[in-house]
């Protein structure tokens, strides 16, 4: 008999595993924005010093911010997509806290005109504060983040235009009503698929597929699309006839691709077999 | 240091720095005037 509690399941949500961060970093901009009324009180007041320091704070305010959130969608975008061998190539949190510290540093000293160690310690406290909320950028030199040559963001950028090119053909394919094309296609766009598998669980294999997902699937995408648009005034033997043909060559492209790619596990695991057995022959248990 | 403890102490943090500038800003020429105007208060006694 199960023990469960009633109302005790969770009902399976995919977006809830990674949290979104659409309210993430809102604190930040939402924070200094008195500083801008502020700014334009002492513009009317006739204090422009004051009014350049929270000018100049707000500004600074929101681009950390914008840093920030830059940082936590790659973050988030990495964790969806799985990619955690390495970090954004560029630190955003941690210049976004950076940013926000000398803002209020500022803010502090030509805005509000406080002592200026009084303003030190509010920028301290700020870029802390931001890097204990918002957490910092995974360290390069992190163990499960070995240098395999590509960022977290080329690798979420090429997924991405793949997938928009995906649904481009899919949608093309919705368009075009020969069956065998339309079973041609959908082969193409379910290879296209494990490729991008293959590349998102092991992100080294870019350097490989880097070609593949940005040139060949792109020219696949606009043939497609080209043949969708002239197939609805009648069909052409000829036109057919190519189209056919190009389908057939991207399919083995595809078959070629794939093939490389598990071709370099395989050879990895291979080596690492190797290397184990030997390790085991001469160190002995 | 648990992460959610973590993190209320930096939203704290956030409020406190980037909220104390603001206040500080807001009422700062208050402040200046309420101190003059007890030093005019003093010269006049």
């Amino acid at each position: 008999m199960s023990q469960l509690k009633r109302g005790g399941a969770k009902k399976y949500d995919p977006h809830n595993s990674v949290r979104m961060p659409a309210a993430r970093g809102f604190l930040l901009y939402l924070l200094p924005m008195p500083m801008l009324f502020l700014a334009l009180m002492r513009m009317l007041g006739g204090n422009s010093s004051s009014a350049l320091g929270f000018a100049l704070c707000f500004a600074l305010c929101m681009g950390a911010a914008t840093l920030v959130r830059k940082g936590l969608n790659i973050e988030q975008e990495a964790q969806r997509r799985k990619i955690v061998r390495r970090s954004s190539a560029v630190p955003y949190k941690a210049i976004g806290a950076g940013v926000l510290g000398v803002a209020i540093f500022i803010g502090a000293l030509l805005g509000a005109k406080i002592t200026l160690v009084s303003s030190l310690l509010l920028g301290v406290a700020a870029a802390v504060g931001s890097v204990f909320t918002y957490g910092v950028d995974p360290s390069r030199s992190a163990p499960d983040m070995s240098a395999v040559g590509v960022t977290s963001e080329e690798v979420i950028e090429i997924l991405d235009e793949a997938d928009q090119k995906i649904l481009a053909i899919e949608a093309a394919r919705g368009r075009i009503h020969n069956v065998e094309m339309k079973d041609r296609l959908q082969n193409i766009v379910k290879g296209v698929r494990e490729i991008t598998d293959i590349v998102e669980e092991d992100p080294r294999d870019l350097r490989r597929a880097r070609k593949f997902l940005r040139t060949y699937l792109d020219g696949a995408q606009r043939v497609t699309e080209g043949y969708a648009d002239t197939h609805k005034y009648g069909d052409d033997g000829v036109l057919e006839e190519n189209f056919r043909n190009v389908l057939v060559t991207i399919e083995t492209v595809i078959e070629e691709q794939k093939g490389k790619l598990l071709e370099n596990n395989l050879t990895e695991l291979d080596v690492q077999i190797e290397v184990l057995q030997m390790q085991l022959e001469r160190e002995g248990v | 240091m648990p992460e959610k403890l973590k993190k209320m102490i930096g939203v704290v943090m956030l409020v406190c720095a980037i909220g104390g500038v603001s206040c500080v800003g807001a009422l700062g020429p208050s402040v200046e005037r309420v101190k003059n105007f007890a030093g005019d208060i003093k010269v006049v006694k």
